[in-house]
């Protein structure tokens, strides 16, 4: 999963020093003595690699207060990706370390260790769960696929954890050490499946007014049924749509960045349909019951009252429409408003509309039709640019093609924040 | 800053006390401590290594190690080698440690 809100040079450290620390204190803890070296490599490998797996289930709880000490979703996601990789990689390297072991004594013996009829259903279940990380991660690198399919092989991968914890604990015994690393993992994926993907915590809300902004992106107002998620613009909420008089939801969490945060604590989110849930979403109806998660993210959590520039790319737009509708900037704002088509932009006419009112607001609206915008013009049309806070939401590619740009004009890597609307 | 630096410290502590509390790593079936490795076969070594990690009582210990000295001396003897002694002892070793009573 790489991160919505990419600020490359401020991530903090904690995802990582998790991700580093947790395999080497394993590792520490279990570094053999008097062990042939590929003996000791497998072994180290091993638990290297459970560690490395144990920091990427941490990584996934999806739980604000967590990943916010995590430093944030986005950050804690693309952490769990690196080591879920690395763990990956380095459990191959177990099995094969240890035919290296056994090829010291014969080749025979190293074909013995490898091949999984020549041994016990302790060590299946490991081979099984490199299996399944295998499948899984797969998965993963497959960007193509629909959040549906992406989401039942990620579980294969998931089944892969417990399998292979009872690969160790049945080899290793029941000692506290396997059993704390147990209760480590399920305590992890508990709080990933119950809680955030069955929406244990997640609060009710109810669906109040539907209205189309373009064609195929429909805003919706969301009142809380009960106590209201206290969300900031710039931040998004996961959310999952359920049943309406005529109306049948998808059911599952699907990030939104609000795009406003009204009075009676009522949040309103834009959706554009990309794929199967967000098209089913555009015959969203008043009354739909909504559970929401959150609130996650800071994108514009690090606005001070200096001259800011905002990037927006299609349906990117959303967190700027939060923080706009909240009322009067306190600094100068210029807003590059990149989308496809000059007529029905979502939101062009209340942007325009801003515009006028505000002085402090400047909007630079930008039709690219098909083809890339000249992003080098469009940053020459903002003054000062060394001198602004910068805020760049929209498509990866966008998002990506920015950023060597505004570094390439002095822009300080600090004053530059990055959402990408394309973690999972 | 602070708190970032708070945080890095609290992981580092947390990281490490755990690592600390269990200090020593599982014992391992190797050349060095088991009579008979090499008549045995991969499978036999993690089935043998999985045993002798799972006793509590340090009489059961010793009993499956007698029966295992039997059964390697039986396969050195049809090999037409004399096994030697290991000088090191698994039983022994979680005694040592407090793992067996
Ligand atoms: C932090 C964050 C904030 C977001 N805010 C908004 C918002 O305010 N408004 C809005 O309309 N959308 C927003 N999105 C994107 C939205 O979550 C996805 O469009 C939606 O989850 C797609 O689900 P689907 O089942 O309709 O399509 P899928 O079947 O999942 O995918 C359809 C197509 O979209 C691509 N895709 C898949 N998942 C995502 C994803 N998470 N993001 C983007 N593209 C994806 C796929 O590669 C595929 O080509 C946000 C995403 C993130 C991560």
């Amino acid at each position: 999963m790489s991160g919505p809100y990419v600020t490359p040079w401020r991530d903090p450290p904690v995802a990582a020093a998790l991700v580093v620390g947790l395999p080497l204190a394993l590792v520490w803890w279990a570094v053999p003595e008097g062990l042939p070296w590929w003996r000791s490599i497998a072994i180290v490998s091993a638990w290297g690699g459970m560690g490395l797996l144990l920091a990427s289930l941490v990584l996934m709880v999806r739980e604000p207060r967590v990943a916010r000490f995590l430093g944030g979703l986005e950050t804690a996601y693309r952490w769990h990706h690196r080591s879920g990789v690395a763990a990956y990689l380095l459990l191959l390297v177990h099995p094969l370390a240890l035919a290296a072991d056994a090829w010291a004594e014969s080749p025979a013996r190293a074909w013995q260790a490898l091949a999984p009829w020549a041994q016990s259903w302790p060590v299946w279940l490991g081979w099984a769960a490199l299996v399944l990380l295998m499948i899984g991660l797969a998965a993963t690198f497959a960007l193509n696929l629909s959040y549906r399919r992406w989401r039942g092989l990620h579980l294969v991968l998931a089944a892969g954890v417990p399998i292979g914890l009872a690969h160790v604990v049945v080899l290793l015994g029941s000692t506290g050490s396997g059993l704390a690393l147990v209760a480590l993992a399920l305590l992890a994926l508990g709080a990933r499946f119950v809680v955030s993907d069955l929406g244990v915590a997640a609060r009710p809300y109810r669906v109040t007014a539907v209205a189309r902004r373009a064609a195929g992106v429909i805003e919706a107002s969301l009142a809380p049924c009960a106590a209201a998620l206290a969300v900031a613009p710039g931040q998004f909420v996961l959310a999952a749509f359920g049943e309406g008089p005529h109306y049948r939801g998808c059911g599952e969490y699907h990030p939104f960045t609000v795009s406003g945060v009204d009075r009676d604590a009522q949040l309103r989110v834009a959706v554009k349909a990309l794929g199967p849930c967000s098209q089913r979403l555009q015959d969203l109806e008043s009354g739909v019951l909504v559970r929401l998660q959150g609130p996650f993210g800071r994108f514009l959590g690090a606005r001070r009252a200096e001259p800011a520039l905002w990037i927006a790319g299609g349906i990117g737009i959303t967190p700027f429409m939060a923080a706009l509708r909240a009322g009067p900037l306190d600094a100068d704002t210029t807003l590059i408003y990149l989308h496809r088509e000059a007529a029905g932009a979502p939101f062009a006419d209340e942007l325009a509309a801003l515009a006028a009112g505000d002085p402090r607001f400047e909007l630079i609206s930008c039709a690219t039709g098909d083809r890339a915008p000249d992003f080098d013009a469009l940053l020459a049309q903002a003054d000062r640019l060394a001198e602004r806070m910068i805020h760049v939401c929209g498509p990866p590619a966008m998002v990506d093609a920015l950023a060597p740009r505004l570094r390439a004009r002095g822009v300080a890597p600090g004053a530059v924040h990055f959402e990408r609307f394309d973690f999972r | 800053m602070k708190t970032r630096l708070a945080r890095i410290l609290l992981c580092a502590a947390l990281i490490g006390a755990a690592a600390a509390a269990s200090a020593g790593g599982p014992w391992r079936a190797a050349e060095q401590n088991t009579v008979g490795w090499q008549f045995m076969s991969p499978e036999e070594r993690v089935e043998h290594q999985r045993r002798m990690r799972s006793f509590t009582s340090y009489e059961a210990c010793v009993a499956y190690q007698a029966e295992h000295h039997a059964r390697m001396a039986e396969r050195a003897q049809q090999a037409g080698v004399t096994l030697a002694p290991k000088a090191e002892s698994g039983c022994e070793r979680f005694r040592a440690r407090g793992v067996l009573k």
